[in-house]
């Protein structure tokens, strides 16, 4: 399939519509739930044993890994309903100013959109829009099971989680990301390094970028089972858009490493923990994936 | 998820064995004398052991398997709560035990 990648807040009140419910669809059939089930195992696969890396994260494969995962979601959206042109990006570098320095007022939060706050007085449960009945999974550290939270209802706390953040990346950050590092990523390969990859995910000068719009958004967003939300996917779509920006500037296969890096992260290696294995060099392209932004 | 993948470190098999070894008792309501490398404390009513060995440790919580973590950048890191560091493993923990009781996971 192609997928025709738009800014959410560009698509009409149908458009979402035909999003969410397909969302709906996947999640009645089970199909959702695998995905945050192979991103928790992706996050349980230390590379190797004992290092602060995983399968997708804290790594070089952060970027490669959820281009991947998006484009079996985009795929799994559009067999549900052909008409859904993409995944939509969510440009939350532009919600403070568009919002008057409130990002909790964007449209994206309301009931016609992916449904707004957790309610502080019942949970912080998200109890309006298309999602507003979901039963997240969450792990059982003990067992290491992923398990159905016995209470249904997602859980936001936009912007007031104590153990996140209070303010979205602005869009300097972005233009820092990319005009400042023209390296991919570099020796050890992990949370540590000055890189494009790490100032993305957002470690490095952190937290900013992908890590702060987790810890902004808050609640399911901030645990392993964080695609629990699908505002998970829309903030993703737009970090694989501002690295697709990057590859425009800096070279579509500027990867690293190319080998000797850790397991499950170099150029040919095939990445752990995804709905299909592919390697990096597979997604690195993405006229060759068949999917564009607009 | 395969928590093999994260019990293998020969760090965490040596707070295994330390436990194992020092005997520490079932946990009484608050630190008496603590270890070397152990920090007790009671966290929004659990009682949490943390161990440091080298570059990780390892908390036990209610007497029940423990969360490993990781030193990462100036603090430390948990797969549990895997967008940000913490400054001391104490702080992480509580993260950890709030985050349980905000229905994120289970300790
Ligand atoms: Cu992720």
């Amino acid at each position: 399939m192609t997928g025709t990648r738009r800014n959410i807040l560009s698509l009409s009140a149908g458009e979402v519509q035909r999003l969410t419910s397909a969302f709906n669809v996947l999640k009645a059939n089970g199909t959702y739930d695998h995905f945050i089930r192979k991103h928790v195992e992706a996050m349980s696969i230390a590379t190797p044993a004992g290092s602060t890396r995983n399968a997708a994260h804290r790594a070089p494969a952060f970027l490669p890994w959820h281009r991947a995962t998006l484009l079996d979601m985009e795929n799994a959206l559009q067999a549900v309903d052909p008409s859904i042109e993409g995944m939509p990006y969510w440009r939350w570098q532009d919600e403070a100013r568009l919002n008057g320095g409130d990002p909790r007022r964007s449209r994206l939060w309301t009931a016609g959109g992916i449904g707004g706050d957790g309610d502080p007085a019942r949970g912080n449960r998200v109890l309006n829009g298309p999602f507003a009945h979901w039963v997240a999974l969450i792990v059982n550290n003990s067992t290491g099971a992923v398990v159905p939270r016995p209470t249904p209802g997602l859980i936001r706390l936009l912007g007031r989680d104590p153990r996140g953040s209070r303010g979205l990346p602005p869009p300097s950050q972005v233009t820092d990301a990319i005009d400042r590092y023209s390296t991919y990523d570099r020796s050890p390969w992990d949370a540590s390094v000055a890189t494009f990859r790490n100032r993305m995910e957002g470690w490095s000068g952190g937290p900013r970028m992908h890590n702060l719009v987790h810890r902004w958004v808050g609640g399911d967003m901030l645990a392993g089972t964080s695609p629990n939300d699908p505002v998970f996917w829309l903030t993703h779509c737009n970090v694989d858009r501002l690295w697709w920006v990057w590859q425009g500037m800096r070279g579509i296969t500027n990867y690293q490493p190319v080998s000797g890096g850790p397991t499950g992260h170099n150029l040919n290696d095939t990445m752990q923990g995804l709905v299909v294995p592919r390697t990096p060099a597979d997604v690195l392209d993405i006229n060759r994936l068949t999917y564009r932004y607009v | 998820m395969d928590r093999r993948q994260f019990m293998v470190g020969a760090s965490v098999a040596a707070v295994g064995t330390a436990v194992a070894v020092t005997g520490i008792p079932p946990f009484d309501d608050m630190p008496t004398a603590a270890a070397a490398g152990e920090e007790r404390f009671s966290a929004r009513g659990r009682a949490v052991v943390i161990q440091k060995v080298g570059k990780s440790a390892h908390a036990v919580i209610n007497g029940r398997h423990g969360v490993h973590l990781e030193r990462m950048l100036d603090g430390y890191a948990t797969h549990l709560l895997p967008f940000g560091t913490y400054k001391s493993p104490r702080k992480l923990i509580e993260a950890v035990i709030q985050a349980e009781d905000a229905g994120l996971l289970i300790i």
